[in-house]
């Protein structure tokens, strides 16, 4: 068992309050992958299957909206996560996913977490007590940015006229 | 009061929120839930409050608002369909309303408090994963729409 990769989940919002024998399990599941910069992990429209951590580098997630390419965020702190909606939704991925850098990823398929889950339900309780939180607030947070934009357009549009 | 209890567990069984339960379970939860009553403008959460229960709308109208920097009360939406719930957040996010509710003209809400919804899953605890994915899911999709509005907006 890798000291630091425990110390990644150990870190990590999505596994707060996960117990050292559950955070073992959950790491012995886990598929560890290596990006290059400009790598794509996951491309938006497509089939959700995985849950992704961050152990090292970091990553860019995008959006298409129109002719455009949207930046909603970086990730580069170890132990953040994507892919989370997977678990909860079986809708196709929401946004891409880029590698910035090379970049350390620890992959959970959802097949192999179901399995788990059976085994140790209260791993599966405390992950997705954890996604609705962190859900909620990006929504509070996206709504905040909404009223925030949508007033700055009011007031152009207001301008142009 | 049977005709009361089957329209309540008909609400129950028909919410996004409970999608997925028993019926023993849907039975089990509304052992646990009330039905509160309320005058035009009477407040049922208050922005800034801490979130202790979810509600359901059985019958009536609700405004939900919010006030501006200044102190103005703006109106955000009307809530008027059966089964429409708020409050739903508080179970996995206890933190402050974001808005305020209040009942337009004389309105029907069952309401199920934190502290029996804990006592419930304490009595089935297999309900409780299902009930918040189920809240998951329904945050997951405003969340898509709110990014899809930021998205348009930013690039508009």
């Amino acid at each position: 068992m890798s000291a630091p990769e425990l110390g990644v989940l150990r870190s990590s919002p999505l596994l707060h309050g996960m117990g050292e024998d559950d955070l073992e399990s959950l790491l012995s599941t886990a598929e560890r992958r290596l990006y290059e910069a400009g790598d794509r992990i996951v491309e938006e429209g497509t089939p959700s299957d995985c849950l992704f951590i961050l152990a090292g580098g970091s990553v860019r997630v995008t959006k298409v909206a129109g002719d455009a390419v949207v930046e909603l965020c970086v990730l580069e702190d170890s132990g953040e996560f994507f892919g989370e909606m997977s678990l909860i939704d079986i809708l196709p991925r929401s946004a891409s996913v880029v590698a910035g850098e090379q970049t350390r990823i620890l992959a959970f398929p959802k097949r192999v977490l179901t399995t788990l889950f059976t085994k140790v339900p209260r791993v599966q309780m405390t992950l997705i007590l954890n996604i609705a939180r962190n859900l909620s607030l990006r929504l509070r947070d996206a709504d905040e940015l909404i009223a925030k934009l949508a007033l700055e357009n009011g007031t152009s549009s207001r301008g142009l006229i | 009061m049977v005709d009361k209890l089957d329209f309540m567990f008909s609400l129950l069984e028909g919410s996004p929120l409970f999608e997925g339960l028993s019926e023993v379970e849907i039975n089990g939860l509304l052992a646990y839930a009330e039905v509160d009553d309320f005058a035009d403008g009477q407040i049922v959460v208050k922005e800034g409050s801490l979130g202790d229960a979810i509600f359901l709308l059985c019958d009536g109208k609700l405004s939900i608002s919010t006030c501006d920097a200044q102190g103005r009360e703006i109106e955000l939406a009307q809530l008027d369909r059966r089964g429409a719930f708020f409050g739903e957040i508080s179970i996995a996010d206890p933190g402050p309303r974001s808005a305020t509710v209040c009942a337009s003209g004389s309105a029907l809400l069952l309401k199920l408090p934190l502290a029996a919804l804990n006592d419930f899953f304490a009595q089935f605890a297999n309900a409780q994963v299902v009930i918040l994915r189920n809240i998951a899911r329904v945050l997951a999709r405003r969340l898509r729409d709110s990014n899809a509005l930021v998205s348009s907006l930013s690039s508009s």
